[in-house]
């Protein structure tokens, strides 16, 4: 378990995290989900006493992370995957880390070959690709059987492959009652690993949902008419509840309204329909929406209005 | 649930709580697995001896250089510890890398994240640096002094015993200094956490400053800059003239060992403070 009160880490005028709170539970794979920036990393930082928070706690089993006895067998964590000495080889460095908790060679082999770095292991870890040292990095997250795991984009720089596989292992690690919390600045990463969310956007806690939650609490339809009686139909459906927007004259964007209702409202009416479509965004547009405020910079993404 | 019939990935294995000898085994381990550590604690070896017995070889006359010998102001034990001098610089910057090297890397991350109280890392580190290097140094001074000297006698050039007043003083006391300033070196690169600015320092600032200050100030500034580091250590060391009013040997001692244990409350104070 991993909670996190009232947070906030200021570096000098930048407030990188703002007043978060939240908690990760056992059992479930949570998702740390927001753009570059908004605070994903110092937040990690900060749970693992890395870094000292301006005011706030964060505990990691009811307590600080430095008052562990045994600190890797709590919460193991993978921070950036090339933070290692590049002078030393994969096994030399779980070896060098996990004597901290009195493992040697032998746990260190075995989680050489569950992260599927055993013929490298005599290899120094300067000449790994980004895969590999994020492979490494797992390794050296999880030497001590924790109870709770820690990862920061842990997908970046892994071939597909890669990727189904640590969905897999968190997914394995969550089933048997571990904390598991893993970051991602992509929707579509988190949509197939993680059970709950946490949104982070500029430092501060967008939403603190199940994943089920977000799916519904997204697919919030809009209608989509095109008819050459639109203004007619727009005065037969305009209501309190429903907000209509039109880029062109004959089309109509319809909020809060279901596609059925329009239809049937169209034909009682006489008006003439040439298309009328339901449009549930993908994930991935429900977090844009979600953060869209809390980016700084907007890349030049045009919104698809495709209908499938 | 399948948790209980199937073997999770991470196996069963249970760590056992961390203490400060398996933060010293980890770091040990750290140093012992840099291909770096061997190579510079060869060189250190190789100039602590060779540079010794060349240079008593050269006084002596057996070996023979076009300009003669060095001056004969300077003494038997000045002559065999030259290489010292030099291995100064080398264990320096050897404790300088040996401070800053994880927080250039970005390796500080994962030993804290094994030891998040951090000050065993600290204490690890200087126990293991001090615990490698001061045997080595040690009996490499010892061992160039009495090869040293049997090659002086031997030419029938002065030479001094280890029983004579205050050589074995000199003769350990320089190994002593060697380390001590390594282990500075050590904390200035934690102070300083990048490599090339603690090397800078360590040998800029910690050896060849009080050197410069003692030749460029006025004699009346002698009184304060004899308490510098290098300049206590040469009270008891007496093998290198900075012209320089010196301390006497215990003073100087004591006021190294002061500088030693500054540094470290500073790195530890530092260690414990600043952001990973
Ligand atoms: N050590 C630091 N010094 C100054 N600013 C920092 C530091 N670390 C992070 N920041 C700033 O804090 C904000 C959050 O960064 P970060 O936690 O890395 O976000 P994320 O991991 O979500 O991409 C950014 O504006 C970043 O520039
Ligand atoms: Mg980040």
């Amino acid at each position: 378990m991993i909670e996190v009160d009232d947070l906030t880490k200021q570096y000098g005028d930048v407030t990188a995290v703002d007043a978060i709170t939240f908690t990760v539970r056992p059992g479930i794979v949570t998702g740390f989900l927001g753009p570059n920036g908004a605070g994903k990393s110092t937040t990690m930082r900060t749970i693992l006493g890395l870094d000292r928070p301006t005011s706030g706690t964060a505990t990691v089993n009811g307590r600080a992370f430095r008052a562990a006895k045994a600190p890797l067998t709590e919460l193991g964590a993978m921070l950036e995957a090339k933070a290692v000495d590049k002078g030393r080889s994969a096994r030399n460095h779980l070896l060098a880390v996990g004597a901290t908790i009195g493992v040697g060679r032998r746990r260190v082999d075995e989680m050489l070959d569950m992260v599927g770095l055993a013929d490298v292991a005599t290899k120094n870890a300067g000449g790994f690709s980004l895969g590999m040292s994020q492979r490494l990095g797992i390794a050296t997250a999880l030497i001590g059987n924790p109870g709770v795991v820690m990862l920061d984009e842990p997908v970046n720089g892994l071939d597909p492959d890669g990727i189904l596989w640590i969905r897999n292992l968190l997914q394995q690690l969550a089933a048997e009652g571990r904390t598991v919390f893993v970051s991602s600045h992509l929707m579509s990463e988190m949509e197939l690993t993680a059970e709950h969310l946490i949104v982070i956007g500029r430092g501060r806690i967008l939403a603190d949902i199940s994943m089920e939650g977000f799916i519904a609490m997204s697919s919030q339809h809009r209608v989509v008419v095109e008819s050459p009686d639109a203004q007619k139909l727009r005065d037969l459906l305009v209501g309190p509840d429903v907000s209509i927007t039109s880029t062109e004259p004959s089309r109509l964007e319809i909020e809060g309204i279901t596609a059925p209702h329009v239809g049937e409202v169209a034909a009682a009416n006489g008006v003439v329909l040439h298309q009328l479509a339901d449009i549930a965004p993908s994930l991935e547009e429900a977090f844009m929406e979600l953060t869209a405020d809390s980016v700084t910079f907007h890349g030049s993404v045009s919104a698809q209005g495709s209908a499938s | 649930m399948t948790s209980l019939t199937t073997t999770s990935p991470l196996g069963s294995i249970e760590g056992r709580p961390t203490s400060l000898v398996r933060v010293l085994n980890s770091e040990w381990i750290k140093m012992r697995t840099l291909r770096s550590t061997w190579i510079t604690l060869v060189a250190i070896v190789l100039v602590i001896i060779a540079f010794g017995l060349i240079s008593a070889m050269v006084s002596s006359g057996r070996i023979s250089t076009q300009g003669g010998g060095p001056p004969r102001s300077v003494g038997p034990l000045s002559l065999v510890l030259a290489g010292a001098n030099l291995a100064v610089l080398i264990v320096a910057v050897m404790g300088a890398i040996v401070g800053a090297r994880e927080f250039s890397t970005g390796m500080i991350r994962a030993t804290f994240s094994a030891v998040p109280k951090r000050l065993p890392v600290l204490w690890s580190k200087l126990i293991v640096f001090t615990a490698v290097l001061l045997p080595i140094v040690a009996v490499s001074v010892v061992a160039v002094f009495f090869l040293g000297m049997r090659v002086l006698s031997g030419a029938g050039a002065a030479s001094v015993a280890w029983s004579d007043d205050g050589v074995a003083r000199s003769v350990l006391g320089t190994a002593f200094y060697i380390v001590g300033l390594g282990i500075i070196g050590v904390a200035i690169g934690i102070l300083l956490r990048s490599t090339a600015a603690s090397i800078g320092v360590v040998i800029g600032a910690v050896i060849f400053l009080p050197a410069l200050a003692s030749a460029l100030l006025p004699d009346s500034w002698d009184e304060v800059l004899k308490y510098l580091p290098s300049n206590s250590a040469t009270a008891f060391t007496g093998s290198s003239q900075t012209g320089a009013t010196l301390l006497t040997p215990g003073t100087g001692l004591i006021v190294f060992t002061a500088w030693i244990v500054l540094a470290i409350v500073g790195a530890a104070v530092v260690l414990t403070r600043r952001d990973a």
